[in-house]
């Protein structure tokens, strides 16, 4: 039996069907997202391939975890900046101009020296990054730390003598995209009704994705999911993040992973992380699910924005909303069908020795 | 020599694989518009938007190309996905070019090597066409604007390179002139010219890479069963790999 530790939903499923159970599976793809290679980390939901989790990014054990978001933040920055001198590596920062890497640049900038952030860190970034947060850019990175194009990063991605960060999985920490589909064309207040009202509602949505999902099925397999959580799951919100939290987070982890000129020097966590896919993080998740978002769409992640604001004293940021801000960096660029446990690729369709034929989907 | 028939079944065999599906009529005054790809003996191929669209399929043993521009093209309609049912003949001592139907092919392996170029043509015109949009949208149509972002970025890492602090002479008057405008150092404004340049660059680079990449490809296919996939793994690479 062989596993993968990312496959191309795009190619194998959407566009393709050949493998045992990918017919029903493709409902996944088309009720969320086209690009997502899901890989549930409870083994609640057996899918159509076999797959690895990552020994790093495995579920933590849940409990009662008291440690505050910027306080998580401050340490985990103290951490990576350690790791680099130790080990004589430069950390370098995938920056989009997004909440997520701001937060993480921010980390950097509160907690190390100039000369710390000037000897040890490079940011990659582009124009369009720039034009996401010019205050950001013009008062702080141009002026503390060097800078490259980030047209560059495949070079630096498993390259030994940097520290690759980005600023992944913190979506899944705060459950951001998932419910944005679903409150496309509903208050932004069902997203807090109680789950047990609102499975109706729910169903209905799943059936509006596709005519030829089986919505029935996928409601069943996401309730499943979310039963088997140490947590209450208790609102729409906290329903759809417990998805994304738990079958999505290696798929973010691993999805820039494709494009490295250098895939096989990849080092998880010792040349390469990201830097929300720490157990802190993952437990201040699970404890503050009632502080992830507001009234508003606007307030996603204001924890987040909160941190920074208190670094940086910009208002406006405040205000900002979520955008997806990785589109360019994937677009333009071949990308291998799977990657498997070892760190090989493959342009091909995965054979029958990938295939899981006790899944949920047959 | 095939029959008009034969034409006409053959083509409708290889109808199931053609990219463009909704083949537009060309007139006598879109011709005159487009490029286009000919044999030896002057029968039109294809026709193309892009003059790198003929261009990448021409060789010297199949087919030249030569564009319409400027001749005038007598009265024509046909559907751009049969426009080698078409041959010219253009008389030496006019500007008049006569194009005419001639269904004399010789052979199913003719057909199909027409059919097959024909297709070609257009698949790398939406290559190409994508290509364009993606250049124009990312770069600036101001007058001679592109020229002054690469001299503002050569200044830059000159003055980045050697250290250069202060503009005495004003031999970088572009980098100087940024610094006082937003009143930042010498040394911080080439830093920003050269991060803003080489991003452009990069995806540029993409740009290129992946037109050169597609090109190549497109040129060496001859199954033209192939060609609608490889179509697809183009609009993926542009469009869903971006969904995320």
């Amino acid at each position: 039996m062989k596993r993968l530790i990312f496959y191309s939903s795009y190619d194998i499923f959407v566009n393709g069907s050949g493998v045992p159970g990918g017919k029903k599976f493709k409902s996944f793809f088309k009720i969320f997202s086209k690009n997502i290679n899901v890989m549930d980390r409870t083994n609640t939901i057996q899918i159509p391939l076999n797959y690895k989790i990552l020994p790093n990014l495995k579920l933590p054990e849940f409990f009662e975890f008291k440690k505050e978001f910027g306080e998580i933040c401050d340490a985990r920055a103290l951490q990576l900046i350690n790791q680099a001198k130790s080990t004589n590596r430069k950390i370098c920062i995938m920056y989009s101009g997004g909440i997520d890497s701001t937060t993480l640049l921010t980390s950097f900038f509160k907690n190390c020296t100039d000369k710390e952030i000037k000897d040890n860190v490079v940011v990659l970034l582009t124009n369009d990054s720039i034009r996401e947060n010019p205050n950001f850019y013009y008062n702080y990175i141009i002026k503390k730390v060097d800078c490259v194009s980030s047209y560059k990063f495949p070079y630096y991605l498993g390259n030994d003598k940097f520290i690759f960060i980005s600023g992944e999985n913190a979506d899944q920490l705060f459950g951001s995209q998932a419910t944005s589909a679903f409150v496309l064309d509903k208050p932004f207040s069902n997203l807090f009704k109680p789950l047990n009202t609102m499975e109706g509602s729910i169903l209905d949505w799943i059936k509006s994705r596709d005519s030829n999902i089986d919505a029935e099925l996928m409601y069943l397999i996401f309730k499943r999911l979310s039963d088997m959580a140490p947590i209450k799951i208790d609102t729409v919100y906290k329903f759809f993040w417990w998805i994304n939290f738990t079958m999505k987070w290696q798929a973010v982890y691993t999805r820039i992973l494709p494009f490295s000129k250098n895939l096989k020097d990849i080092k998880f966590e010792e040349n390469y992380t990201t830097f929300f896919a720490t157990d802190d993080f993952q437990l201040w998740s699970m404890n503050n699910t009632d502080n992830f978002i507001k009234e508003t769409a606007n307030s996603a992640k204001w924890i987040a924005k909160q941190y920074i604001y208190e670094y940086n004293k910009d208002q406006e940021y405040l205000k900002k909303p979520k955008v997806g801000s990785l589109t360019n960096m994937f677009r333009r660029k071949q990308m291998p069908l799977t990657i498997d446990e070892n760190m090989n690729f493959s342009f091909e369709y995965p054979n029958e020795q990938y295939y899981n034929l006790n899944n949920d989907f047959i | 020599m095939l029959s008009a028939i034969e034409i006409d079944e053959y083509y409708l065999e290889l109808s199931q694989h053609l990219v463009n599906k909704d083949s537009t009529i060309l007139s006598s005054k879109a011709l005159g518009n487009c490029y286009c790809l000919i044999t030896d003996d002057f029968r039109i191929v294809a026709t193309g938007f892009y003059l790198d669209s003929c261009k990448a399929l021409a060789n010297f043993n199949f087919s030249t190309q030569q564009f319409f521009f400027g001749f005038e093209v007598k009265d024509i309609q046909i559907e751009r996905n049969k426009i080698w049912l078409l041959k010219f003949d253009r008389n030496e001592n006019s500007k008049c070019i006569n194009v005419s139907k001639n269904s004399n092919i010789e052979s199913k392996e003719e057909l199909y090597t027409l059919v097959l170029n024909n297709q070609k043509c257009f698949l790398l015109d939406n290559i190409n066409r994508k290509v364009d949009f993606l250049r124009k949208y990312n770069t600036s149509d101001l007058c001679y604007q592109e020229l002054i972002y690469k001299t503002k970025y050569v200044e830059a890492k000159e003055i980045l390179e050697n250290n250069i602090t202060e503009d005495v002479f004003m031999n970088y008057s572009y980098t100087s002139g940024y610094a006082e405008l937003l009143n930042i150092s010498l040394q911080e404004s080439a830093k920003q010219i050269v991060i803003q340049y080489e991003s452009q660059n990069g995806f540029m680079l993409e740009t290129e890479n992946m037109r050169i990449r597609y090109t190549n490809i497109v040129r060496k296919e001859n199954d033209i069963s192939k060609l609608n996939s490889i179509h697809q793994e183009f609009l993926k690479e542009n469009d869903i790999l971006g969904l995320i």
